[in-house]
């Protein structure tokens, strides 16, 4: 069952090389679509309000919270994000 | 799979989780401000409410990440079952048949897994080598016996198939020189799967067949403790010469 490992061609080098761009970039992509995306909602939200709010208080105040919140929310993933970079936990391009 | 295709499907459990974590903190806040809004009357973002949102995330974030959290997540099913399961045994005439048969016996009902896709042991094998593919397992239990190549290659297809449903998380590899392999895989998976966290794990990775072993999480003790067979087991410190241990971390 033993094989033995041939050195890679160039264009397995190249297709290696591409493979790993790849994969780095669906780590950032994946590491701020979160953020970003909650951050889009946030702000839309915070547009969209004034439609959105009617005569109920408790209601009007849970459109801000939400509108608060998921701008929180999207802080504290890039918080996260940030720290665990930071502390060297996160190995980017490596399941 | 492809290095792309591992990881993506790591960023959809990853994704996954993430999700669960944002919803389970914004539903515990919608909780608590409504239930102030109706005791109190206050509609104000205060900062207890800052604080619930960010404990609350910050709490489902960290369960989710050691799988206590797991079943809310659809990456449950085997860290959940709580007893072993047997792969690949003695001297059964078809492996494929053995290992279904216990898969569907031991296995919780909802996630019966089938591995009639394993053609032939060999080329299971060699493909998982080949393509410096890894078996990964998600918090389950696979008790694998090892009687030669067959119950290896069986045990890793087994796995194998489990990673492609519920993630990677737990990867294992194997080395290709018989009797160390099974010792060492052996030694490997009672020594750590039978108590897998779906979080925590084995990482192994290989540029060619010539398999890896051990992680950062499998102390030495662990691996002397276990004795397959006659010969003692590898152990951290006194390793074949052939076998090269990587540490990949999630």
């Amino acid at each position: 069952m033993a094989t033995t490992a041939e050195p890679p061609g160039r264009g397995e080098r190249v297709k290696d090389a591409a493979a790993e761009v790849i994969v780095r970039l669906l780590h950032v992509i994946a590491d701020h679509v979160y953020s970003v995306g909650l951050f889009a909602v946030s702000i839309g939200l915070h547009t969209l309000a004034p439609q959105v709010k009617g005569p109920h208080e408790a209601f009007n105040g849970f459109v801000d919270f939400v509108v608060y919140a998921l701008f929180v929310l999207g802080s504290l993933r890039i918080l996260k994000w940030a720290v665990l970079e930071l502390a060297g936990k996160r190995q980017a391009g490596s399941p | 799979m492809t290095k792309i295709g591992q990881h993506i499907q790591y960023l959809r459990v990853r994704t996954r989780r993430e999700a669960w974590s944002l919803v389970v903190a914004l539903g515990v806040s919608s909780v608590v401000y409504f239930v102030r809004a109706f005791y109190t009357g206050a509609t104000d973002f205060s900062v207890s409410l800052l604080f619930t949102l960010i404990a609350a995330y910050v709490l489902s974030s960290a369960l989710l990440e050691h799988g206590l959290l797991a079943s809310f997540s659809a990456v449950w099913p085997l860290s959940q079952v709580g007893h072993p399961l047997e792969v690949g045994l003695g001297n059964q005439p078809a492996p494929e048949e053995a290992a279904t048969t216990y898969l569907m016996a031991e296995i919780d009902p909802r996630a019966l897994i089938s591995v009639e896709e394993v053609s032939g042991e060999v080329e299971a094998m060699l493909k998982l080598g080949k393509e410096g593919e890894v078996a990964a397992v998600l918090g389950a239990s696979v008790l694998a016996s090892f009687g030669g190549p067959t119950h290896a290659a069986l045990a890793l297809a087994v796995a194998h198939r489990l990673a492609r449903t519920y993630g990677p998380a737990l990867h294992i590899g194997v080395h290709s020189s018989s009797s160390v392999r099974d010792r060492a895989l052996a030694t490997l998976t009672v020594a750590k799967i039978a108590d897998a966290s779906p979080s925590g794990g084995i990482y192994c990775s290989s540029d060619t067949i010539d398999f890896v072993l051990v992680s950062e999480n499998v102390s030495a003790s662990e691996f002397v403790q276990v004795k397959l067979s006659p010969e003692p087991a590898p152990t951290v410190r006194n390793l074949p010469r052939n076998i090269r241990i990587f540490s990949l971390r999630v």
